[in-house]
């Protein structure tokens, strides 16, 4: 059975962002470059906050997206590895 | 509109700009008269001034160097091709050193421009956005766009039809009762004598357009996100500091809620404006749902 994620993610303090009708809107300055995020993505961004769990992250989307939590854990967990590796978040 | 004050001072201009005072003290008197004919629709009482920017002679930067700019804290030191000087969005205070009168507007536009993308957001509920603004009937039409997108060419074909606020820069302000256009005496570096008439003039804001080039009139109403997008890569400098960048949103968040920001597909004739009023006046179309009866 697959361990739980407990690390927190927190967006980066250099990066600004909005959602705008669900859809989150990220500029990162040491980038220069601006983002549109899609719904899930964008949802898994809003719940970044540095109080969530990456469990936690893939416990609402299956609430709200009706997926099953293995895929939820694996969507969560590979969109916040990359939003790591572009350092638009980190682990609180 | 900017305020430039000429009184306190024969070396000193104050400019109003979309309603931000900026106190220009010049190296020699003789800067003045140029630069005052030029501005003149934004010549203000500079008792006042919210900003103050201090301009220097320095020949020796008539040795073009390589552009840079470096953010610390508040400040902002850049150099140009042919000017530096530097930005503390804090103090309220800039400097600019120019080689020549011959290069003080240019040099002088940038510094302002850059000074007002950076304060607008944060200090007055404001953007600056690089942008061409009509006037019809007394409402504005904000058409924005990167270079190359068709600003210039809205302005050309307006003549007739439309007044034009400016064809490069344009502020627009979130005020009590609603959102609106103030010109800037910015207009393109490139921009055909002709066409450019600095006023100082605000009018209420109807919408906003996306220029596209395309073989047709289209017009496509954006969803939120998107139109931030749009408005977004027509202009990098907000977005190079993240304090900017957070306020710049939270400004465009409250103007998206408050205007239509449309993707305009347009060809270069003055069948555009035939369009756009044809467009604005549609009758709107009634949502199915409400025609049932209850």
């Amino acid at each position: 059975m697959t361990q739980p994620d407990l690390r927190k993610p927190v967006h980066n303090p250099h990066t600004a962002s909005r959602v705008f009708s669900g859809e989150a809107v990220i500029v990162s300055p040491a980038e220069n470059m601006v983002r549109l995020l899609n719904p899930v993505g964008s949802r898994i961004w809003e719940l970044a906050d540095g109080a969530h769990t990456v469990e936690e992250i893939a416990a609402v989307l299956t609430e709200e997206y009706a997926i099953e939590l293995p895929m939820a854990r694996e969507s969560a967990a590979q969109f916040l590895h990359d939003l790591a590796g572009k350092e638009l978040i980190a682990w609180a | 509109m900017i305020v430039v004050n000429q009184t306190a001072a024969p070396a000193c201009l104050t400019l109003a700009i979309a309603g931000v005072s900026i106190a220009v003290d010049l190296p020699d008197p003789g800067w003045g008269p140029t630069l005052r004919e030029r501005y003149a629709a934004f010549l203000a009482d500079g008792s006042a001034a919210a900003w103050q920017v201090a301009v220097t002679h320095d020949p020796r930067l008539e040795v073009a160097a390589g552009a840079w700019m470096r953010h610390e804290g508040p400040r902002t030191t850049f150099r140009m091709t042919e000017f530096e000087g530097w930005i503390d969005l804090a103090a309220r205070q800039a400097a600019v050193s120019i080689p020549s009168e011959a290069r003080a507007a240019s040099a002088l536009e940038r510094t302002l421009a850059y000074l007002l993308m950076q304060a607008l957001p944060r200090q007055h509920d404001g953007l600056l956005l690089h942008a061409t603004a009509a006037v019809i009937a007394g409402r504005g039409y904000l058409f924005a766009g990167p270079s190359g997108a068709g600003k210039t060419t809205i302005a050309r074909l307006a003549a007739g039809h439309a007044d034009v606020l400016c064809d490069e820069n344009i502020v627009v302000r979130l005020a009590a009762a609603g959102p609106e256009l103030l010109s800037t005496p910015f207009w393109g570096m490139s921009s055909p004598p002709e066409l450019i008439r600095r006023v100082a003039a605000r009018v209420p804001l109807a919408a906003i357009y996306i220029l596209a080039h395309a073989a047709d009139f289209r017009l496509e109403r954006l969803a939120p996100a998107q139109a931030v997008l749009a408005l977004l890569t027509t202009e990098k400098v907000t977005t190079e500091r993240p304090e900017s960048a957070a306020a710049w949103l939270t400004v465009a968040e409250r103007l998206i809620a408050a205007a239509p920001v449309y993707r305009l597909g347009f060809r270069p004739t003055t069948e555009l404006w035939d369009f756009l009023r044809g467009e604005v006046n549609r009758p709107l179309t009634p949502d199915p749902c409400l025609l049932e009866p209850p």
